[in-house]
């Protein structure tokens, strides 16, 4: 069955910005993506992730993309 | 070639489809008023945009096959062999059925009615479908082809061309045997209804690509939410 649009994924991009004090624009430059792009993912308004992407994100937070999302529950 | 290349060549393309499809309706749009409002339909333009087109008529089949004297007869030839006989050339032969013009000089104002009806279904047709691939090519030249709205414009399409196309064939039809059958040629001519599924195949091949079209705007979905 293909899953519906709804999900509960949350996304931690702030908190890991404020832990290392870092800007959303500074991490959109290392990372290589737009600031809109970068601000629908920390918003939750994101529907999907590339893994190129979250590759670039976890190499530039030094993280584990565990600690970058995690799930609601329901 | 740039993205930015690609985008003007496809808008460019965009702009002359759009542009040709509004003549087609332009002129689809004229040989309606020509149809309703010329000498065949209400009479009230002298002239009418494709000219004064004559007569109303409609084709009919002919009950006996026409007479063309001795201009095909055969004889021997030379060698033998069959020949026509007034040109000697090798032997040939006509056969229907065949199809004449049926014309009505004075057509009284019901049956006026009745082909100014059957004259403009296909061209009205014709012009809702192409108001509809208009609208397509706009959305397509602005960037947005795959939208709940073109996905809905291909079903639309789809049943104007399947229902409608084959609405107005077989009404069509009904209006030229009715014409025919109340004519004073009713007892010379014959008549045959000429019934198309083309109309039906392509609807069908629109409502197929519709269906294809509904999976790419799914798929445009999913990529506009992603990151």
């Amino acid at each position: 069955m293909a899953p519906t649009d709804s999900h509960r994924v949350v996304c931690h991009l702030d908190v890991l910005l404020t832990d290392r004090n870092m800007t959303l624009t500074e991490l959109a430059d290392i990372v290589g993506i737009t600031i809109v792009n970068l601000s629908v993912l920390k918003n939750d308004r994101a529907k999907a992730i590339r893994f190129s992407t979250l590759t670039a994100i976890c190499d530039a937070l030094s993280c584990k993309p565990g600690d970058v999302f995690s799930i609601d529950s329901p | 070639m740039t993205a930015q290349d690609s985008a003007r060549q496809t808008s460019s393309l965009g702009r002359a489809v759009e542009v040709l499809v509004i003549i087609g309706m332009v002129a689809m749009a004229l040989g309606i008023v020509s149809t309703v409002f010329g000498h065949t339909g209400f009479d009230v333009l002298t002239a009418t945009p494709f000219g004064d087109n004559a007569v109303m008529s409609a084709p009919v089949d002919l009950d006996s096959p026409f007479d063309f004297g001795d201009s095909l007869a055969w004889t021997e030839g030379p060698d033998g062999g069959a020949v026509v006989a007034a040109t000697g050339k090798p032997l040939v032969e006509l056969g229907g059925p065949v199809t004449a013009q049926l014309s009505f000089w004075d057509p009284t104002a019901v049956e006026r009615l009745v082909w100014v009806l059957w004259q403009i279904s296909a061209p009205a047709l014709g012009i809702a479908a192409l108001w509809l691939i208009l609208r397509m090519a706009r959305s397509a030249r602005l960037g947005d082809p795959f939208s709940t709205a073109n996905e809905q414009r291909l079903w639309t399409l789809a049943a104007v061309v399947a229902i409608g196309g084959s609405a107005s064939a077989w009404l069509g039809e009904a209006a030229r045997a009715w014409l025919v059958a109340q004519s004073a040629a009713a007892d010379v001519v014959t008549f045959s209804f000429t019934l198309s599924f083309a109309p039906v195949i392509l609807g069908i091949v629109i409502a197929m690509l519709a269906s294809i079209w509904r999976v790419g705007v799914g798929l445009r979905e999913d990529v506009e939410g992603m990151v």
